[in-house]
């Protein structure tokens, strides 16, 4: 167990600098996921807290200790790879007891070790097979089970389920969670993945161009996105967002400030009627296109504002062709010029609203 | 790929033809080592001889120190094998994983040594020698052939397919670089190491030139000398002696070969991790 410092880390490769001045703590025991898309640095802060990369500036504490110049296996920590990096030409047995031999691990323990992590992955009975005769989720298996023999105080998962195919992929995440509930330990993982994001961590760290966007619990970064990059990157699909001009029925409740406006797809709604409703933006729009997902479904429209996305669970719209998409006005969220969040919009509707004690 | 009747037809002859070009000088040598000496000479010329004449490896193992030359041979090949390894393994792995200065510049100084004939240095190399006082020894032999630039790069291209992030697991798992090629690297290059093995086994079994240059008498002359000097036993030659001669040489190679080939196919092929 512990906890994890960066401290105003920078990394250049060949003037390029792809990590930007990160500083951040990782708790101790916490699940904390690093996402964004591919370039953002993520992999790289994970190569910096391994050792394989040695950061340009900054320090890196680890449990309280500085590891900078320390070796990749002095460092206490054990990683997952995106391809498992099983050694081919060793069992399964083979691969769990390499760290362990290095570490002159005596050959008695080492067997007892390995019999109870096979027993926690469920590879008891792949003990003697070579990784290419081992399925993609027994390899994740063994490739878990060898980190997990060595009893590190961080684990570092780059992307380790990116390999999987979907169904595989529910349920080790799943697996995960699990294992990370019963080790304790603190894990670090990393994900372009925002679904394996939301619901894996305890807290995640949206990177975009090797700056932290936004590191919060899952939850928070969903309903307060801290600016525009987080609020577009996580949801499905994502915000839309809007410049403030583009909603002129807006302009006088609009803070000056306030530069970009977005709304969640979700809460969004469709008809085929105009209902008027108070408090709403009622904009006539046509349906691009539609796809039902079965508990879902996501319209594109096309409207004066421009083309969006709404999400309902209710179908109200069952072909293409024109409607009325609603925009709730409390549902709103403004940005400033540099993209930042503004504070949750305050419309003297909703002022009274409160006052009268209804909403 | 055509796949018409025709072209598999003419594939075939094709491939067959090949075959004969190949094999028939090949077959003529097993066959004219059981003949007798009458039999060499008569034309049409027999395949099959009347009587296996057993005798004629007899007389070419007694024609000269024999053993003699076996076991040069043998202590020559083996020491060549080991000291390429020795050399090999090291600067692949170091072209293959590291950067240092000046890494483009000794690989292309390995490339240009794979590419100069060794006819045309080994006056130099033999002037060399002579200074160090070992000519017509058999480190005279083993020396110049202690490393192998063709057995580097096909080793670096071997190391340069594995993933890198097996390397860092490795090395997360307390593994020195030494661990990391021997427990690692070597075992996937297996196929490619045996191959080194069998083209330098081969190369250097059956040299003739090299030893030809470095040796004058008995003492550390090699099989292939011995064979080749059955031809000049009592003025004419008893192609039916040299032959088997000749036979007994290859004897080990055809050996080798006949347990290794699929290693050799295997080789080229890469077979990684998923």
């Amino acid at each position: 167990m512990a906890e994890i410092r960066l401290d105003n880390i920078s990394k250049t490769f060949n003037g390029d600098q792809v990590v930007k001045n990160i500083s951040l703590t990782i708790k101790d025991g916490s699940f904390t996921v690093l996402v964004g898309p591919s370039g953002c640095g993520k992999s790289t802060i994970l190569r910096m807290l391994a050792g394989f990369e040695q950061q340009t500036e900054g320090d890196i504490w680890i449990d309280g200790k500085r590891v900078n110049d320390l070796a990749p296996s002095k460092r206490d920590i054990a990683m997952v790879f995106q391809n498992y990096a099983l050694y081919p030409t060793m069992t399964v047995k083979g691969n769990i007891e390499f760290g362990l031999a290095n570490r002159k691990v005596p050959k008695k323990e080492r067997n007892l070790l390995i019999a109870e992590i096979a027993e926690i992955v469920g590879l008891s009975d792949h003990l003697d097979k070579k990784p290419d005769k081992l399925s993609g989720g027994q390899r994740q298996r063994v490739a878990l089970a060898r980190a997990m023999v060595k009893k590190p105080k961080v684990f570092i998962l780059d992307e380790p389920l990116s390999n999987l195919d979907a169904k595989l992929r529910t349920q080790m995440r799943t697996e995960l969670i699990q294992l990370h509930e019963k080790l304790g330990t603190t894990f670090v993982y990393v994900t372009h993945d925002q679904v394996e994001a939301m619901s894996m961590g305890d807290e995640i760290i949206i990177l975009n161009k090797g700056v932290v966007q936004q590191k919060a619990a899952p939850i928070d970064v969903y309903q307060s996105p801290g600016n525009l990059f987080a609020a577009e990157f996580i949801g499905q699909p994502p915000m839309n967002v809007f410049k403030k001009e583009e909603f002129h029925e807006l302009q006088d409740a609009l803070p000056e400030a306030a530069a970009y406006i977005g709304f969640r797809p979700e809460h969004a709604g469709l008809a085929l009627e105009s209902a008027h409703v108070p408090h709403t933006i009622e904009l006539e729009s046509e349906i691009l296109t539609l796809e039902t997902l079965g508990a879902e479904t996501v319209y594109k429209v096309k409207n004066r504002v421009g083309t969006m996305n709404i999400r309902s669970f209710t179908a109200p719209v069952s072909k293409r062709g024109k409607c009325f998409a609603t925009i709730p006005m409390e549902k709103l969220y403004a940005f400033g010029a540099d993209q930042t969040a503004l504070p949750a919009l305050d419309f003297p509707f909703q002022k009274e609203a409160a006052l009268n004690g209804v909403r | 790929m055509n796949s018409s009747p025709i072209f598999k037809i003419a594939n075939g002859i094709g491939l067959v033809l090949l075959f004969i070009i190949f094999a028939v000088p090949f077959v003529w040598m097993a066959s004219t080592a059981f003949k007798s000496l009458g039999e060499t000479m008569t034309f049409p010329p027999v395949w099959i001889p009347e009587t296996l004449q057993w005798q004629n490896f007899v007389e070419a193992w007694n024609s000269g120190p024999f053993l003699k030359y076996f076991v040069n041979s043998v202590v020559v090949t083996l020491l060549i094998l080991i000291l390429q390894f020795a050399t090999i393994i090291p600067a692949a792995y170091a072209f293959a994983r590291y950067e240092f200065p000046l890494k483009n510049f000794f690989f292309a100084l390995t490339m240009i040594c794979l590419m100069i004939p060794s006819q045309l240095i080994f006056l130099p190399v033999y002037l060399n020698l002579s200074s160090w006082g070992i000519l017509d020894t058999i480190w005279g032999l083993i020396l110049p052939f202690a490393t192998s630039a063709f057995g580097i790069f096909l080793l670096r291209q071997s190391f340069m397919q594995v993933p890198e992030e097996l390397l860092e697991a490795a090395r997360l798992d307390d593994a020195s670089e030494w661990q990391i090629i021997r427990k690692i690297m070597l075992p996937l290059a297996k196929p490619v190491l045996i191959t080194l093995a069998l083209f330098s086994f081969i190369a250097h079994w059956n040299d003739y030139f090299w030893p030809l240059v470095m040796t004058t008498t008995d003492q550390a002359r090699t099989l292939p000398l011995g064979i080749a000097m059955l031809r000049q036993v009592e003025g004419g030659a008893a192609w039916n002696v040299v032959m088997a001669g000749n036979l007994l040489l290859v004897l080990p190679i055809l050996v080798i070969f006949f347990f290794a080939q699929k290693h050799i196919i295997r080789a080229f092929v890469y077979t990684g991790v998923k």
